[in-house]
């Protein structure tokens, strides 16, 4: 069973199926734009249809009612292929400076691969049509491309595939046709000017039908002219839409095969795909489709700007072609990916936890020197794989089953309670629940200790369990010390510090390698009095 | 250079001709000629004919007629014009100087 559609073809009423309906549709729009406006081409297209509900009358006989795919197909044999119409046209026009100028229509190109002169796939000698460069030319451009980085094979293999094969004798001539150049469409304006002008001046019905149609032919030239200029932009537009794209695959090629090779300052993370995976996700599986999402989402509007390029720069019709339908599912289905694996990661964010770790020891006479445990700190922080985090120096690697945090903050202030050096530390992370928060908080691990001669030995990292994942742990510390004892700052201290109370904002720098003593406003110098500003506190 | 092109070629040169000779003195329409023109085997595809049809008609050598018919789409009767007759007279000539020219070199 077939669904058929009534059609009126110059006022012959056809039931048509709907297949053979379709390819008639399209057969006659390939026609119709096979014909300028000038070349009438209503009249033309109004006659091949009489035409064409002639045949079928004629093969319809009494018989049959209805057309099929087949009557179709035998009425497109016998009025030939737009193609053939197309030769014919170019050919009607006059080489000799006779009133009839060129028609716009006949001088389509089309990039084709000229496989008759062909060194590899023949896209350099295609080109060369289409710009009307010497082969030689294309050739050695994509050559220096090649050697210089490898960019020219890659682009080479692309516009191979890309770019169909001049097959036929139409592909051949339309591969050949005429360049854009600026003289070429300058000839153009003039030429159909000057015919304009001579027609003017003869008389006579004959020549008044023919200034008619050359006034058409002039503003028909117009809309060519301004015609290849839009192409033209259009095709230098598509060069650099293509360009871009391509590079921005590079790039991201290069990038998968060394993150390194992008820098973005200091402030990236340049850890290993396979590193983030087993920080953060749940599962590889999980991360794995994050990251299957992350490059569909970023790749496809990539490709889709270097299909943009090609399609503008060599007119390649996508049209009736099922790539961008696909990309754009293809896209979707890359958001999905991320959304959802999003959504989830989020979840795991979602409740803060906390757990405080507090530990105590009388004051002494003698000063308290802070020390970071082994002197780690000050090594060149950024050469290796990390993870930048909210404090300037903190960041995050891995090492074996441990996370490793870099760079606690180290606040200093006053204990006002007790004569108790103090050491809180914060230990937060975030989880699903509150309680997975709260552990996970717990399983953060800050070593610290006193020792007998009255040092404070800090570790210059927290670590927490990788199986734990990365959720935001991060540790604080908190030193607290009595008024009226004395903290030796150690240099080694200086880039954890955070929050030292002290009541003249002396710099980070400023406060290591020194001795302070410790006022209700904070630290001063150990040795001077303490400059009690006094503020507009006056009655 | 490809046989089948010059071949086209060729033919297309008088194609122009014989459409008007065809018309020479009579009516016709497009089916007529095609034809005509397909058994003396000028035309491959029909669809050549329209274009150039049109384009005699625009430059004023042909003019037409509607006729209704009664078992199909309604006809166009192409003829020729006063100026189409001269073109015609003119084209004659030629052909019999160009063909008298192919017939001397190619003997």
């Amino acid at each position: 069973m077939k669904k058929t559609i009534t059609i009126n073809i110059s006022g012959v009423i056809f039931n048509i199926e709907e297949e053979a309906y379709d390819i008639l549709r399209g057969y006659l729009d390939r026609l119709s734009k096979n014909f300028t406006d000038s070349d009438g081409r209503e009249e033309i297209m109004g006659d091949i249809e009489s035409r064409i509900a002639e045949l079928f009358q004629v093969r319809l006989g009494d018989k049959k009612e209805v057309v099929s795919d087949s009557d179709v197909k035998h009425v497109m044999d016998t009025m030939g292929k737009p193609e053939d119409f197309g030769m014919e046209a170019e050919e009607e026009q006059p080489k000799s400076k006779s009133y009839s100028t060129e028609h716009g229509s006949s001088a389509k190109r089309r990039v084709y691969r000229d496989t008759d002169k062909s060194v590899i796939g023949g896209v350099c000698s295609g080109i060369s049509h289409y710009f009307g460069w010497d082969p030689l030319v294309v050739r050695l451009i994509l050559l220096v491309l090649f050697l210089g980085m490898g960019f020219g094979f890659l682009l080479y293999i692309i516009l191979w595939i890309i770019i169909p094969a001049a097959k036929t004798t139409a592909e051949k001539l339309e591969m050949r046709g005429e360049p854009v150049t600026v003289e070429n469409i300058k000839k153009k304006v003039t030429e159909t000017l000057n015919n304009f002008t001579v027609s003017n001046k003869m008389d006579g019905e004959f020549h008044y039908q023919h200034a008619r149609s050359q006034a058409g032919k002039a503003s028909d030239a117009l809309v060519d002219v301004l015609g290849r200029l839009f192409g033209f932009i259009g095709g230098v537009l598509g060069f650099f839409f293509l360009m871009v794209g391509l590079i921005l695959v590079t790039i991201v090629l290069c990038t998968w095969y060394d993150p390194t090779i992008l820098q973005f300052g200091n402030d990236t993370w340049n850890m290993q795909w396979a590193e983030v995976n087993g920080l953060i996700f749940d599962s590889r599986s999980q991360g794995n489709m994050f990251f299957a999402g992350a490059m569909a989402v970023g790749i496809i509007p990539v490709i889709g700007l270097i299909l943009l390029g090609a399609k503008l720069l060599f007119r390649w019709d996508i049209k009736g072609k099922p790539v961008v339908p696909a990309l754009i599912a293809l896209w979707l289905i890359g958001l999905g990916l991320l959304v959802v694996t999003g959504i989830s990661l989020g979840k795991e964010f979602s409740q803060p936890g906390e757990y405080v770790e507090i530990g105590k020891r009388m004051s002494s006479e003698v000063p308290l020197t802070m020390h970071i445990a082994n002197g780690e700190a000050g090594q060149d922080i950024r050469s290796r794989n990390h993870w930048v985090g909210n404090f300037p120096e903190e960041y995050i690697e891995v090492d074996g089953e441990r996370i490793i945090g870099h760079y606690p903050r180290i606040d200093i202030s006053v204990n006002e309670e007790s004569l108790e050096y103090v050491v809180k530390i914060y230990k937060k992370a975030r989880g699903f629940t509150m309680g997975s928060g709260d552990q996970r908080a717990e399983n953060i691990e800050y070593p610290f200790s006193f020792s007998e001669q009255n040092e404070l030995i800090l570790s210059p990292v927290f670590t927490a369990p990788l199986k734990d994942r990365f959720r935001g742990q991060h540790c604080e510390i908190e030193i607290l010390i009595p008024v009226g004892q004395r903290i030796y700052i150690s240099e080694e201290v200086q880039n954890f510090l955070g929050n030292v109370m002290n009541p003249t904002y002396y710099s980070r720098s400023e406060l290591v390698g020194k001795e302070w003593l410790m006022t209700p406003e904070g630290l001063v110098l150990s040795g001077s009095m303490p400059l009690i500003e006094v503020p507009e506190e006056e009655i | 250079m490809n046989v089948e092109n010059t071949k086209a070629q060729m033919r297309k040169g008088v194609l122009e001709y014989c459409i008007l000779s065809i018309l020479n003195g009579k009516e016709a329409y497009p089916s007529d000629i095609l034809e005509e023109l397909k058994n003396a085997k000028l035309i491959i595809v029909e669809g050549t004919l329209y274009p150039l049809l049109t384009r005699l008609k625009n430059t004023g050598l042909l003019s037409y007629r509607w006729e209704e018919s009664k078992s199909g789409p309604p006809r166009k009767y192409y003829t020729l014009t006063e100026v189409g007759r001269g073109f015609l007279t003119e084209l004659d000539s030629t052909w019999k100087e160009l063909y008298d020219a192919v017939h001397k070199t190619t003997k």
